[in-house]
């Protein structure tokens, strides 16, 4: 089943990158969320599969639709004639060296940490207080930036 | 470099990194800004399963709290990103990078 789902990830993420119509590439890029956050939940990370999929099989794929409907038809870019064959053969040497050195190279040991026994609620807040003053910056930073591309938007309508 | 506690961590390993290598490749190989946010979007994806598969499952906990972190960034960079495309579009009527290598003011 892992397999499976990881071989689905890299795949539709394969598609979302080769496929020509920019809609169905979204939509390939969705469903590699979706299985991503299902990989998540096996991983016994249920908060990060939550999110996984609803903020960003959700959210961030309604964004990318909401752009391509706004540009339309009118913004076919002219990609550079490189073959899916260019592609196949990269990623199979890519692939055979990344085999290559998981084989080789030592495991990774594990240490306890200490925000292990408390809850997602504790460790974000007890234990990860400066992330999430980070990320309260970072929304804010996001709605100014948008406020402002939006306001320049509007300028330039009048 | 594989997880010994996770059943065939190598398999999660090598996920991670061609999704990596497949988000490079839309960065280096494509011209529309859109890819380029896309390959943006499967790298992030890339790191946050190497934060979840590489603590699994004693460091779990702290793990899910980083990867909250990285997919909020995402969210903002994502919105900022297509706004900025969006924006770009309606001054230059094309999103091609190659359209926007010279600068104004």
């Amino acid at each position: 089943m892992d397999v499976i789902l990881l071989a689905g990830v890299i795949i539709f993420a394969a598609f979302a990158v080769l496929l020509k119509d920019m809609l169905k590439a979204v939509i390939s890029l969705m469903i590699s969320s979706i299985m991503l956050g299902i990989v998540f939940f096996k991983l016994h990370a249920p908060y990060a599969g939550v999110f996984e999929i609803s903020v960003v099989a959700g959210l961030i794929m309604v964004l990318f639709i909401m752009t391509i409907s706004l540009i339309g038809s009118d913004a076919d870019v002219k990609e550079p004639a490189v073959p899916v064959a260019v592609f196949i053969v990269l990623f199979l040497i890519f692939s055979v060296v990344i085999m290559l050195r998981i084989f080789c190279l030592p495991q990774v040991s594990h240490q306890l940490m200490s925000g292990e026994q408390m809850r997602i609620g504790e460790v974000l807040w007890i234990c990860r207080t400066f992330d999430m003053v980070g990320q309260i910056s970072v929304i804010f930073a996001g709605v100014f930036v948008l406020l402002a591309v939006v306001s320049a938007r509007r300028r330039n309508g009048k | 470099m594989a997880n010994n506690l996770l059943p065939y961590g190598w398999m999660y390993v090598y996920t991670v990194f061609a999704m990596l290598f497949i988000g490079f490749y839309c960065i280096f190989a494509r011209r529309s800004m859109i890819r380029l946010l896309i390959g943006l979007e499967i790298i992030s994806k890339g790191i946050c399963l190497l934060i979840i598969s590489g603590s699994y499952p004693q460091n779990i906990t702290t793990a899910q709290a980083l990867v909250i972190t990285v997919i909020v960034i995402e969210v903002c960079v994502m919105a900022v990103g297509l706004g900025l495309v969006i924006n770009a579009f309606r001054h230059s009527a094309s999103i091609d990078v190659r359209d926007f290598s010279n600068l104004k003011g």
